[in-house]
């Protein structure tokens, strides 16, 4: 005799139910796996030491729930291997259910009292009394009636000892998860509400053919509908029949609207309010037969509350989902992914006011929902609102995956008219940061290389950093990553020759380097938008500027408003001329540079540092020089005559400023614009770029722009190299600060992982501003540094800076930009000889 | 970096004798962080002029865990700092003792005697290196070195090449020497620990108690470390009644100096404390609680059960640490590091949060965020708040433009506070009340004002 199947969803609490002796363990250990079943004689024991230790129960049930608690979290089936024979025992579980969104399963092991007690009798491990058992088993039997009644969603009853044995359990997915391996292609489809005339106009945009019952696509793509298929428009059932055929063929998956959801109610006889749109829709079912509105509602009623598709990656909702309710079921989810989150009031129009929980997501997936209209489509953090008001007049829109672009067809009319006059944009609201998000021990995954761990004692001074002196965190997309130096040279008289990074990039497999001329100031990254609107729209910050440009640690560059607005008013100006708006196809650019000269922002440390030391030093070795013996004269010379090359080395970093046209601004990587980083490009790209940027700033007649001299160099070309070498040595001697060698390649993976994206080779003179004014005389022992350290922050600082901007560009949410430039930060308070 | 010391006494040689090093030779000493090279570029019967010559490893002077890149590029190298004070008791020990076997009736005499400090540090200018000197006799020639003559705008280098002239035995111009430097130099290469107390005693005894700016030697010569600073007083001047002098204006902070007279910061705490008992707070939460200052006060008072501070200042917080260890033991005050730019549900649960002298170092643009972390998400019942009424300022002396710090990104007037304080009070649903702290003036106001909100139930 075939036996029970017990069908059991993937997320689920299963608890067992039965006398002791009723064979509930052996059961678990047949069906699941050890780490799935938690019993209570394992948590006595784990905290006793003796599993039949009774004056342990309580504090072994508290260890009970958490684990059960902690399974849920994350997601995984549990197995309660407990008596659970009354409903006070119960009742824990069915709440844990509940705050995690799992689904509560009872399997009830009600064997006839003969059984159990001959199992205990031949227990070895320990033996209750007949009547403890008398009990248990007419506590079970009891039970059977009310595991419904008390919120089980799933009740199985085994009643002998062959039910036991026969019996299969079967895993099944929950709805979300059913095409959860489907990768796609995808076209997601907004809110159709009957306008069946835009939906198939649409289809054929995208490149499906559209002739026939069931549309298809050439290149196999699927369409996604986010639900309200119904409703206000003049074609509902169209609609509806269309997409069921889709779904039935195998081309497309849909989620269901509140729209559908209503519609199903009101099929099953039940008393809604027809209004909203409902009543056009009744009006076109009075048309159709009985069969038909049975169908419609078969299928409506085998839609899930969401979707979550290429492994996770993708999740599609009606009006969207909070990040641990992915690929959950429950009635709280289901409303949740059917009206979004309400405050339960109503605005001026009678219309739900509605929380902004896309304002607060933070989770990795991309979460494409419709629900409320919007004039265009309205990314935040990782989610994308593609309806976009068709029925109202505006227009039916798909989201092409994993492409991310969205297309759209606009209404041919206006069929319904909107309750609300105008569609507001809502705003990207005030940044919902969190500390636990930032702080403490922090991994980040990061694209390019894994994952890199922050340390508690790191990330508390990064915070303190960007607390105290930070701009707005909206602004700070990205910061620069620290940079390492050549290995020391063996020249006589240099610490660093461009030699080292040739043989390094040799060495990595990279043939072709590009020497950038190093600019001696501060560092400075700018956001240059085209207009003012931009900062609100793109970055959500409520500022009506043109962007922002502040250091390597995310403090205003300017203490002067005017002088930032002054700047970038240039750079945009720059940009537009320069055509880069439209090559570029953005509104806004991220440029790294360099702002000149070094007295602008190090203007402190000149005076109570660098030329204290050259005052003083000159002044002390003229007082010596004058008494000392012959013996002490050359050596005293001789550091005099440094102290004046240091003198003249820091002075050619320096000038007065009276006006921001004073200012340099040397941009050397254009590394980000809406929708792409440009960490794919080739250095030569980013400087050719750039020099057609400071073209256009001296063609408006400012001398601001500053471009960076180049040079290509072949790693296994002598001559080549050579000729770089020669231009190192006299850049440097005239007081150039050095060049930076960097691989072709933005990107390079070497031999041991990511290839160090950049190595500086500083000249002799500089190096007195970082060494010491006598430096060169003690260079033997200067010598002897370790560059490793640097180097491995160096490699984590770029992955994380090119991490946070990959996730800035896909709308990810602004915490978990925020984890990448703090973590930058936090690797910065990483102790490295700071004159590396 | 360099020290002459020059005589006229005849015959001048005698100087090697006083100072135990032959005028002919030129002799080195091997010092921690260097050399010491001693050596006469003059040495006749009618003057004779002795050299200690500093050569210092710049890097050797950083100290470990000290990653500063400025650390390498110092001008102490070349300066004459605490470090020639340490050379002069190596090398010179025996004649700073006053001892010579070889001349000891010179020990005593005064000679006439000049010092050259090619490079010597004031901070404090000419005024204070007169000031310490010629109430001991020296006719005091400074000129002070230029800092860069091709960035004049840069300002003064507080450098100075000086030359002390008197009359006077050769220890007690070396004793003057050791303590003096330093005490313009206003640092000190080392840490400053009791020893130090012990070297002030030692080298200025006899002639410290005298001087009319003993106390603002003692205080810069012990960097203002109080526990050394009282113990010093009380040694040195052991017979006096000690006058309670407080330090020099430009040696406080500019806030503290400004506001010292009415001693605001304690009305401040003083006004918090009794509105916090006024509202029947028992659970307090001390947001951008600094060193612990209002905690320490509210610790006092039985009235608080739970006390939290928090701040983002990894400084401050070690501060508050070491002055509440036996409240932090207890476990009635804890204390967080944390922002008030980040929600963090670690601020949820208490009746009252303070926020004394903390809004105006938030960049106005980042205030929005701060309204939603303490108004929106911790919401406590109730929350005193106070920043610096502008309107003040001209009282303290201040221009229309100034701030009372540095740090302060915005100071509000009392309708700019009145406004932002209603605006948010309606936003969070909270009732506000607003007061001020400090001594009134009819037209200005209160120096501090204080808001007061409360959740309406």
């Amino acid at each position: 005799m075939a036996g029970q199947t017990l069908t059991i969803p993937e997320l689920s609490v299963v608890v067992l139910v039965g006398a002791s002796g009723a064979g509930k363990s052996t059961f678990a250990r047949r069906w699941f796996l050890p780490t799935e079943i938690v019993s209570s004689d394992f948590c006595r024991a784990l905290i006793a030491d003796d599993e039949n230790d009774q004056a342990a129960t309580p504090h072994a049930f508290e260890v009970l729930h958490t684990i059960v608690a902690k399974r849920l979290e994350l997601g995984k089936l549990t197995v309660i291997d407990a008596t659970s024979l009354y409903p006070e025992d119960r009742k824990r579980y069915l709440e844990l259910a509940r705050e995690y969104h799992a689904i509560p399963v009872a399997i009830a092991l009600a064997l006839p009292a003969s059984v159990c007690l001959e199992r205990n009798a031949t227990r070895t491990d320990r033996t209750l009394r007949e009547g403890v058992i008398r009990r248990q088993v007419e506590a079970a039997r009891q039970s059977l009636r009310q595991l419904e009644r008390e919120g089980f969603r799933y009740v199985y009853v085994l009643r002998t000892p062959e039910e036991v044995d026969t019996a299969t359990v079967v895993r099944t997915p929950l709805r979300p998860n059913m095409h959860r391996a489907d990768t796609g292609p995808f076209d997601i489809i907004g809110d159709v509400h009957g306008c069946l005339d835009e939906l198939l106009e649409l289809l054929r945009v995208l490149g499906w053919q559209v002739e026939g019952d069931c549309p298809t696509h050439p290149d196999g793509r699927k369409a996604v509908f986010v639900g309200d298929l119904i409703d206000r428009g003049p074609n509902s059932v169209g609609v509806v029949q269309l997409v069921r055929r889709m779904v039935e063929a195998g081309v497309a998956y849909a989620v269901i609207g509140n729209h559908d959801e209503k519609l199903i109610r009101y099929l099953r006889g039940r008393k809604v309010q027809v209004s909203h749109g409902l009543e056009r829709t009744l009006q076109e079912l009075e048309a159709h037969p009985e069969p038909l509105r049975h169908e419609l509602r078969t299928f409506l009623e085998s839609l899930p509350s969401h979707l979550a598709l290429d492994n996770g990656k993708l999740v599609v909702a009606h009006a969207g989902i909070q990040q641990p309710y992915i690929g959950r079921s429950s009635p709280a989810i289901r409303d949740f992914c059917l009206y979004g989150e309400t405050t339960g009031e109503s605005d001026e129009f009678g219309l739900p006011v509605r929380l902004n929980w896309a304002a607060d997501y933070r989770g990795s997936a991309l979460v494409v929902y419709g629900h409320t209209p919007n004039p265009d489509p309205l990314w935040q953090n990782n989610t994308v609102n593609i309806d976009t008001g068709c029925v109202f007049g505006g227009a039916l829109t798909a989201l092409r995956y994993p492409e991310r672009e969205t297309v759209s067809v606009p209404a041919k009319q206006v069929y319904y008219a909107p309750v609300r006059l105008t569609f507001a944009r809502p705003e990207l609201g005030t940044p919902t940061l969190r500390y636990e998000d930032v702080a403490g021990k922090q991994y980040i995954q990061t694209r390019l290389h894994g994952t890199i761990l922050l340390r508690e004692d790191k990330t508390a001074p990064a915070l303190e950093t960007l607390s105290r002196f930070g701009v707005d965190p909206r602004w700070v997309i990205y910061l620069p990553p620290t940079m390492a130096p050549v290995e020391a040279s063996n020249e006589p008289d240099l610490l660093e020759h461009p030699d080292e990074a040739f043989a390094y990039y040799r060495h990595q497999g990279v043939h072709q380097v590009v020497c950038e001329q190093k600019h001696m100031g501060s560092r400075a990254i700018a956001i240059v938008c085209r207009d003012t609107g931009v900062p609100r729209k793109r970055f959500g910050v409520p500022a009506e500027t043109l962007g922002v440009v502040y250091t390597r640690t995310g403090r205003r560059f300017f203490n002067d408003p005017a002088w930032e607005a002054a700047l970038l008013q240039h750079l945009r100006d720059a940009a537009t001329t320069a055509g880069l708006w439209d090559a570029l196809e953005t509104d806004w650019l991220l440029l790294d540079a360099e702002l000149m000269p070094w007295s602008a922002k190090a203007q402190e440390l000149l005076r109570l540092q660098y030329a204290p030391t050259a005052a003083a030093g000159i002044a002390a070795l003229h007082a010596a020089l004058a008494i000392a013996p012959a013996e002490l004269q050359p050596t005293l010379q001789a550091r005099l005559d440094a102290l004046h090359r240091y003198r003249d080395a820091y002075r050619r970093y320096c000038w007065q400023v009276h006006c921001p046209d004073d200012l340099r601004f040397a941009p050397f990587h254009l590394l980000a614009s809406e929708g792409a980083v440009h960490a794919h490009k080739p250095h030569t790209w980013h400087l050719e770029q750039l020099a057609r940027l400071c073209e256009a700033g001296h063609a408006l007649g400012r001398p601001v722009l500053q471009p960076t001299e180049w040079k290509l160099v072949d790693t296994t070309d002598p001559q080549s190299q050579a000729e770089s070498i020669r231009w190192f040595l006299d850049y440097t001697e005239a007081g150039g600060e050095g060049i930076v060698v960097k691989p072709l390649e933005f990107i390079v993976r070497g031999k041991r992982g990511l290839a160090q994206p950049a190595l500086k080779v500083r000249g002799r003179e500089y190096l007195r501003i970082i060494y010491g004014a006598e430096y060169t005389l003690h260079l033997d022992a200067l010598r002897e540094r370790s560059v490793g350290r640097k180097r491995t922050l160096a490699v984590q600082e770029f992955a994380l800076g090119i991490e946070a901007l990959e996730r800035f560009i896909r709308y990810e949410p602004l915490t978990r930009v925020h984890q990448c430039v703090l973590g930058i930060l936090a690797l910065e308070a990483e102790p490295v000889d700071p004159r590396l | 970096m360099l020290l002459t010391i020059t005589t006229t006494y005849q015959p001048a040689t005698d100087l090697g004798y006083l100072l135990h090093k032959h005028p002919a030779r030129v002799q080195r000493f091997g010092l921690g962080w260097g050399d010491a090279v001693v050596f006469y570029p003059e040495a006749t019967e009618s003057r004779c002029t002795a050299a200690l010559l500093l050569e210092i490893n710049p890097v050797a002077l950083v100290r470990e865990r000290e990653h500063q890149l400025s650390a390498y590029v110092s001008p102490q190298a070349y300066t004459v700092n605490s470090m020639m004070s340490t050379a002069l008791t190596e090398v010179f020990r025996t004649a700073m003792a006053g001892r010579c076997e070889k001349r000891p009736e010179l020990v005593n005499t005064p000679l006439p005697l000049e010092a050259y400090l090619p490079t010597l540090p004031c901070r404090g200018g000419e005024t204070l290196l007169r000031e310490l000197f010629e109430p001991l006799g020296y006719t005091v020639e400074a000129h002070e070195i230029p800092l860069d003559e091709a960035f004049p705008e840069w300002g003064a280098s507080r450098l100075y090449q000086v030359r002390l002239r008197h009359t006077i035995r050769l220890y007690e111009l070396l004793r003057h020497l050791y303590i003096l430097i330093p005490v313009l130099d206003g640092a000190k290469h080392y840490y400053i620990s009791a020893a130090e107390v012990d070297k002030l005693i030692r080298q200025g005894q006899e002639w410290l108690p005298d001087h009319p700016t003993r106390e603002r030697i003692i205080l810069r010569y012990l960097n203002y470390r109080p526990t050394l600073v009282e113990q010093a007083i009380a040694s040195i001047l052991r017979d006096e009644a000690t006058p309670e002098e407080p330090p020099a204006d430009d040696e406080l902070p500019f806030e503290a100096r400004l506001e010292r007279p009415l001693s605001l910061q304690a009305q401040r705490i003083g006004a918090i404390t009794a509105t916090l008992k006024s509202l029947g707070a028992r659970r307090v939460i001390d947001l951008g609680c600094g060193g612990g200052a209002l905690l320490t006060a509210l610790a006092r008072e039985r009235a608080f059960e739970q006390l939290t501070g928090l701040d983002v200042s990894l400084t401050a917080l070690r501060i508050a640490e070491r002055k509440l260890k036996a409240e932090l033991a207890k476990g009635r005050v804890r204390l967080l590091h944390g922002s008030l730019l980040y929600l963090d549900d670690r601020m949820q649960g208490y009746d009252a949060a303070v926020l004394m002298e903390v809004i105006e170092h938030i960049e106005p643009m980042r205030l929005e965020m701060l309204e939603q972390v303490v108004l929106g998400h911790a919401q406590p019942r109730a929350i005193l708040l106070t920043t610096p009424n502008r309107e003040y300022n001209p009282l303290f002396g201040l221009l229309p433009d100034q701030r009372r710090h540095p740090d302060h990104q915005f100071e509000w007037t009392r309708a700019e506070f009145e406004a932002w304080a209603g605006r948010v009070a309606k936003q969070y649903g909270y009732r506000v009340r607003l007061s001020g702290i400090g001594d009134a003036h009819p037209e200005y106001g209160y120096p501090t004002q204080m808001a007061v909100f409360e959740r309406s139930a």
